[in-house]
C-alpha cells in the first residue's frame, strides 16, 4: 500500500493539517469527537468498504508492529495502538502546532515529528529560505527521515503551504528542495494557497513570486489554491441548507476551516486513487507523466464535485443526470479552485485528468470525456491526452464524487498577475530591504525568480498560438 | 499453458478468463456423452489449471505480474469464497508501490528489472511441473506502464530462455478517446516490442468490445467488467479443448503465421454467452453463424462506416445480393463448439472465398476449421474465427497518427527520456509499426504480392 508523508508547513499549512487529520480520520471510519460532541455523522453505506478502508489505512498512518484486521473504531482504539499520523509539522511560531498537542487527535502527532521555533519569519520569504532553512536544515532532515523509516513503501510527501507568508513560503519551498536531495525519487506534491490579494501582508507579492519559481524548479506537481475562489465557494456552500451540518461543524473549529476543508477534500480525492481500488487505478505517480506535458509545466488546475463534504440528503442511487451533473459542476468555474478559469476563451488545454470515486460507469465516463473534447480548446496533439481514473470507494458522505485536473494555458494568466503584483511593489522597493538583508540572499534572487515566471508564461502562451506542425509520418520505402 | 497477467488490466482479464474457463468446465449442459465430457474436462484442467489447493481449488497455471497490489488483492480476494480456483500465492510476483507511472520507459527499464528475478523464478517452477508444456499466454494492457513496460520487458527475458516455446500475447488497446495521456506511446513501443517477441499477437480494442457489450446485452451502463466477460469468453472459445489438437497454442501460430511479418490477429465470435443472447439460443443454423462470421471480414466501400456486424446477431435469413467487398486475410481459423448433425452440420466453405484472401496466399493454408461438439458455457452453438487481416492495420494506423502528431510536438518525451527512451528508441518503434500497417494495408490493394 502507497504511503504518504504530509509535511506541513508554517500557519496555512499547519491549518489545512487540522483540517485535514479530522477528516481523514472520518473517511477511514473513525469518529472524532469533542466535548462528547460527535463531530461528523458517519454514514451508513460506508460499512461496505471497511475492507479497503483498513487496507488504506496505512497510507496515512503508522500501526507500530501492524498486524492484519485493524478494526479500529474511535479515537481511543488508536491511541490504545499507538497509531501516529505520518505527518511532518513545521512552523516558525508556536501557536498552530501547539494546539495540535492540545487538541483531541494529540495522540496521533508525536512531539518528535514538529519542528518549531519562535518568533515566525516576519512574512520575509528570505528569512524562511535562508535564515530558517539553514538553521533548521539538519533538524528537518532527521525529522524527515525518522518518519519515513516507518514507511515500507514511501510514494510521495504532500506538502502544504501557504506562498503569501514567510515560513509557508520560504521555508516550505526550502523543505521542497532538502526532499528532493534527500528522497530523489520519491514525489513532490505541493498543495499551496496564493492570497486573494486583499489580505494584511504587505509583502506577499515578493513572497508569492519567489515561492512560485521554487515551486516550478523542484515540485512534482503544483496544485495552487487561491483564497478568494474558496471564499466564495464557501460562500455559495455554507449557505445551503443541506450542508447545515458541514457548517456548524465548521464553525467549531479553527479560522478558515471552511475553506481548508475544500481543499482537503480535493486531497482526499487525489489520492485516493493510491489508496483504494478500483477497476481503472490512479496512482499517484500517473499524474506527472499524464499531466505534465513538457519539462516544468506543472501547475494543475483542480475542481471537485459535488464540494460538500456531507450532504445528507443526497440520492443513494445515482442516475445518468447526476452522473453528468458531476461532470458539468467540476468544469464549471464556480468549483475551481483558482480563481482563473482554465477552460476561458483562448486558452488551451495541454492535458486533463478525470477521477470518479464511487459509482460510476465506463458509459458515463466516455460519454461526458466527449463532451469535454467538443466543448474545450486543444493543441493539435492534446485532444486525446485524457487521463481517466475510477476509484470503488466513495468519499465519505457521497454515492460519488468527481476529480478534474487541468493543465490548461490559462495558467499564463495567473502567472502575469504574479508578476504585476511584484512589479507593483517592486518598482517602489518597498520593503526590499528586508530581504537584501537576509544572509544568502541577493537582489538577483528577485529577477531570476521574474524572469522565470515570465518564461513559464510564455511558454504557455507560445502553446495556445503554436503553429501546427506537419511533418509527414515515416515513409517506408 | 502458461498464462501471465500483467498490469492491471491483465490481471483483470485473465482473472475473469480462468472464472469462465472453470464455469464452462463445471457446466453441467454438456451436449455430449458424459465419457466425452470427462475427456473434455480432463484437458481442460490440464490446460488452465495445476493440481488442488489444501483448501480444494483448482490452482491456476498462471503468474500474476503487477507494480502494485490493490488490484492484485481484490482478483485474489474476490476468489476466496464461493469461487472452485484460486490463484497459488507463490505466483503473485508484485512489488509494493504505485504502478509504473503509466510510463512504458519506467516500467521497462526501471520496474522490469526489479521484478525479473522473482517473475523468471515463478515462470520455471511453472513450466518445470507441467507435464506436457504447450507454451504462454500473455494478457495485458498497451496503454499502461506495467502490462505494456514490464510486459514486454518479462517477455523477452522469457523468450530468451525458451527459444523454442510457443508464445501468444493477447493485448488490450485503449478507449480511441483517451484514458492515458500517453496511450499512444505506450502502445506504440508495446507493439514494437511484442511483434518481435511473441509469435501471434491478439488485438483486443476496448472501443470495439465496449460496442458489443452497449449492443448485445442490455445492460444500461458499462464496466469493464462487461468488457473483460466478452473478452474472456472470446479467448475460452478458442482456447478451451478442440478435437484434432492437443496444442491449441502452436495450432494457432502454425495456421495463422505463413509469413513472419504478418503476426496479429482478432477473434471474432458469433453467439457469445451474454444475458440477452439467451433468448435466441438454438434458433441459428450454422450456416448462418458461419455466414455472420463472414461478414465481420467485409471491407468498407468508399471509406463510409461498416456497422460493426459483431454488434449485431446472426440472421438467419442470407440475402440474396453476396457480392460484398471483403478485407483480405493472410489466414483464418475457424472453431466451432456444440452440434453439428443431420441438416445442420458445419460447411466452413464460405470461409474459404477466394475474395476473403490475398492472393498469394496458397489455397491450403487459408483456413483451418477446429471442431468441439461439447458446448461451451451450455450454449448450443458458439463459434470463433481467429482472423489475420488487413482489418487490423485501421486501430494501428489510429495509434500510430496520434503518436506522431504528438511526437513531432515533443509533448511528454521528458518522461520517457528520463528511463532512457531516447528519441531513436522512438523512431525505431515508428518505423517498425509504420511497416505493419503498411504490409496489413496493402494486402488489400492488389498490385502488391509478397
Ligand atoms: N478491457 C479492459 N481494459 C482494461 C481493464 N483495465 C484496464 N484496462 C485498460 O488498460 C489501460 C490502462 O492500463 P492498465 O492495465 O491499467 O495499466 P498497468 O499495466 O497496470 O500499468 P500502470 O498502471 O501504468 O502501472 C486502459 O486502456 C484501460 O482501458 C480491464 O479490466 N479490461
Ligand atoms: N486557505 C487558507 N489560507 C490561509 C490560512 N492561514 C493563512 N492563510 C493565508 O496564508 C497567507 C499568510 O501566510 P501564513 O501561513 O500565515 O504565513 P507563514 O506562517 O509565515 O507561512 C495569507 O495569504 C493568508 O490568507 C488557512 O488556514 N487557510
Ligand atoms: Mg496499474
Amino acid at each position: 500500500m502507497s504511503q504518504f508523508i504530509s509535511v506541513q508547513v508554517g500557519q496555512c499549512g499547519n491549518q489545512i493539517g487540522s483540517a485535514f487529520w479530522p477528516l481523514v480520520l472520518n473517511e477511514y471510519g473513525i469518529q472524532t469527537s469533542s466535548n462528547s460532541v460527535q463531530l461528523l455523522k458517519t454514514q451508513k453505506d460506508h460499512v461496505k468498504n471497511t475492507r479497503e478502508l483498513s487496507e488504506a489505512f496505512h497510507s496515512f498512518f503508522h500501526v507500530p508492529g501492524n498486524k492484519g484486521d485493524l478494526s479500529f473504531k474511535t479515537l481511543a482504539d488508536l491511541n490504545a495502538a499507538k497509531v501516529k499520523a505520518r505527518t511532518v509539522l513545521i512552523d516558525m511560531e508556536d501557536s498552530v502546532v501547539s494546539r495540535y498537542r492540545q487538541g483531541p487527535l494529540r495522540g496521533l502527532f508525536d512531539q518528535t515529528c514538529s519542528v518549531t521555533n519562535y518568533p515566525g519569519s516576519g512574512n520575509n520569504w528570505a528569512v524562511g529560505h535562508y535564515t530558517h532553512g539553514t538553521e533548521y536544515r539538519d533538524r528537518i532532515d532527521e525529522t524527515v527521515r525518522r518518519v519515513a523509516e516507518k514507511c515500507d513503501c514511501l510514494h510521495g510527501f504532500m506538502i502544504t503551504n501557504s506562498v503569501g507568508g514567510g515560513t509557508g513560503s520560504g521555508l516550505g519551498t526550502a523543505v521542497l528542495s532538502f526532499l528532493e536531495d534527500s528522497h530523489p525519487r520519491v514525489d513532490r506534491f505541493v498543495s499551496c494557497v496564493f492570497p486573494s490579494g486583499t489580505e494584511d501582508v504587505v509583502t506577499a507579492p515578493y513572497n508569492v513570486l519567489l515561492a512560485s519559481r521554487e515551486l516550478l524548479e523542484h515540485a512534482t506537481c503544483v496544485f495552487p489554491v487561491e483564497n478568494k475562489a474558496l471564499l466564495e465557494i464557501c460562500n455559495a456552500q455554507m449557505s445551503k441548507r443541506e450542508n447545515i451540518d458541514q457548517a456548524s461543524y465548521n464553525g467549531s473549529c479553527l479560522p478558515f476551516q471552511d475553506m481548508n476543508s475544500i481543499i482537503v477534500n480535493m486531497l482526499l480525492h487525489l489520492t485516493s486513487g493510491s489508496r483504494f481500488p478500483g477497476s481503472l487505478n490512479m496512482d499517484m505517480n500517473e499524474l506527472a507523466t499524464n499531466l505534465v506535458t513538457y519539462p516544468k509545466l506543472n501547475y494543475i488546475f483542480s475542481s471537485v464535485s459535488p464540494i460538500a463534504l456531507t450532504a445528507s440528503t443526497m440520492p443513494t442511487i445515482p442516475g445518468t443526470k447526476m452522473q453528468d451533473q458531476l461532470f458539468t459542476d467540476a468544469w464549471s468555474r464556480s468549483n475551481q479552485l483558482l480563481k482563473t478559469d482554465p477552460l476561458s476563451p483562448g486558452s488551451v488545454i495541454l492535458s486533463a485528468a478525470h477521477v470518479v470515486r464511487g459509482t460510476t460507469s465506463l458509459t458515463d465516463m466516455r460519454r461526458n470525456i466527449k463532451k469535454f473534447q467538443s466543448k474545450a480548446r486543444f493543441t493539435r496533439w492534446s485532444k486525446e491526452a485524457m487521463k481517466v481514473g475510477l476509484c470503488s470507494v466513495p468519499p465519505f458522505g457521497h454515492p460519488a464524487s468527481l476529480l478534474c485536473l487541468l493543465n490548461s494555458t490559462a495558467m499564463s494568466n495567473m502567472l502575469e498577475v504574479i508578476v504585476q503584483q511584484f512589479d507593483k511593489l517592486y518598482s517602489r522597493k518597498a520593503h526590499a530591504h528586508h530581504y537584501l538583508e537576509v544572509n544568502g540572499f541577493e537582489e538577483n534572487h528577485f529577477h531570476e525568480s521574474r524572469e522565470s515566471i515570465l518564461n513559464l508564461s510564455k511558454q504557455y502562451i507560445e502553446l495556445q498560438i503554436q503553429q501546427p506542425m506537419n511533418i509527414p509520418r515515416l515513409q517506408l520505402l | 499453458m502458461l498464462t501471465l497477467q500483467f498490469g492491471q488490466c491483465g490481471n483483470q482479464v485473465g482473472h475473469t478468463l480462468f472464472s469462465t474457463v472453470a464455469q464452462d468446465l463445471y457446466s453441467a449442459n454438456t451436449g455430449v456423452p458424459s465419457k466425452r465430457n470427462s475427456d473434455y474436462v480432463q484437458a481442460g484442467f490440464d490446460t488452465w489449471f495445476k493440481e488442488l489447493s489444501k483448501n480444494g481449488k483448482h490452482l491456476a497455471r498462471a503468474i500474476l505480474v503487477d507494480t502494485e497490489q490493490k488490484v492484485v488483492n481484490t482478483v485474489c480476494s474476490s476468489n476466496e469464497s464461493n469461487s472452485m480456483w484460486n490463484y497459488s500465492p507463490a505466483n503473485i510476483v508484485c512489488c509494493a508501490g504505485g504502478g509504473s507511472a503509466n510510463n512504458w520507459g519506467y516500467g521497462h527499464y526501471i520496474k522490469g528489472p526489479q521484478l525479473s528475478l522473482a517473475a523468471l523464478e515463478a515462470v520455471r517452477h511453472e513450466v518445470e511441473r507441467a507435464d506436457t508444456f504447450q507454451g504462454f499466454l500473455a494478457i495485458l494492457s498497451s496503454a499502461g506502464g506495467t502490462g505494456s513496460g514490464v510486459g514486454s520487458y518479462l517477455m523477452e527475458k522469457i523468450r530468451d530462455e525458451y527459444p523454442t516455446k510457443t508464445m501468444a500475447s493477447s493485448i488490450v488497446f485503449p478507449y480511441g478517446s483517451g484514458e492515458v495521456c500517453t496511450q499512444n506511446y505506450n502502445t506504440l513501443l508495446t507493439l514494437a516490442k511484442f511483434i518481435d517477441i511473441t509469435d501471434v499477437a491478439i488485438l483486443f480494442e476496448n472501443d470495439q468490445i465496449h460496442g458489443i457489450c452497449e449492443n448485445l446485452t442490455k445492460v444500461p451502463n458499462t464496466n469493464f467488467n462487461d468488457l473483460n466477460h466478452v473478452i474472456g469468453q472470446k479467448l475460452a472459445a478458442v482456447l478451451q479443448p478442440v478435437l484434432g489438437t492437443t496444442n491449441i497454442l502452436s495450432t494457432l501460430v502454425h495456421q495463422l503465421t505463413p509469413h513472419p511479418q504478418y503476426k496479429i490477429a482478432t477473434i471474432k465470435t458469433s453467439l457469445l454467452a451474454l444475458p440477452s443472447c439467451q433468448l435466441y439460443d438454438g434458433n441459428y443454423k450454422w450456416n448462418s453463424i458461419v455466414w455472420h462470421l463472414k461478414q465481420m471480414l467485409r471491407a468498407p466501400a468508399l471509406n463510409l462506416n461498416l456497422t460493426d456486424m459483431e454488434t449485431k446477431m446472426p440472421s438467419n435469413s442470407i440475402p440474396s445480393r453476396t457480392d460484398f467487398a471483403y478485407s483480405k486475410s493472410v489466414s483464418n481459423i475457424l472453431i466451432t463448439r456444440g452440434s453439428s448433425i443431420g441438416n445442420d452440420t458445419i460447411v466452413p466453405v464460405e470461409l474459404n472465398d477466394e475474395k476473403l484472401y490475398a492472393d498469394w496466399v496458397p489455397h491450403v493454408e487459408k483456413i483451418a476449421h477446429l471442431h468441439q461438439p461439447r458446448k461451451l458455457l451450455g450454449k448450443d452453438k458458439t463459434a470463433a474465427l481467429v482472423a489475420n487481416n488487413s482489418q487490423l492495420h485501421r486501430p494501428i494506423d489510429a495509434i500510430v497518427d496520434k503518436a506522431w502528431n504528438t511526437y513531432i510536438h515533443s509533448a511528454f518525451l521528458h518522461q520517457y527520456k528520463q528511463h532512457g527512451v531516447e528519441e531513436d528508441d522512438f523512431l525505431q518503434a515508428f518505423a517498425k509499426i509504420e511497416n505493419i500497417v503498411k504490409v496489413y494495408r496493402e494486402l488489400c490493394s492488389e498490385e502488391i504480392i509478397s
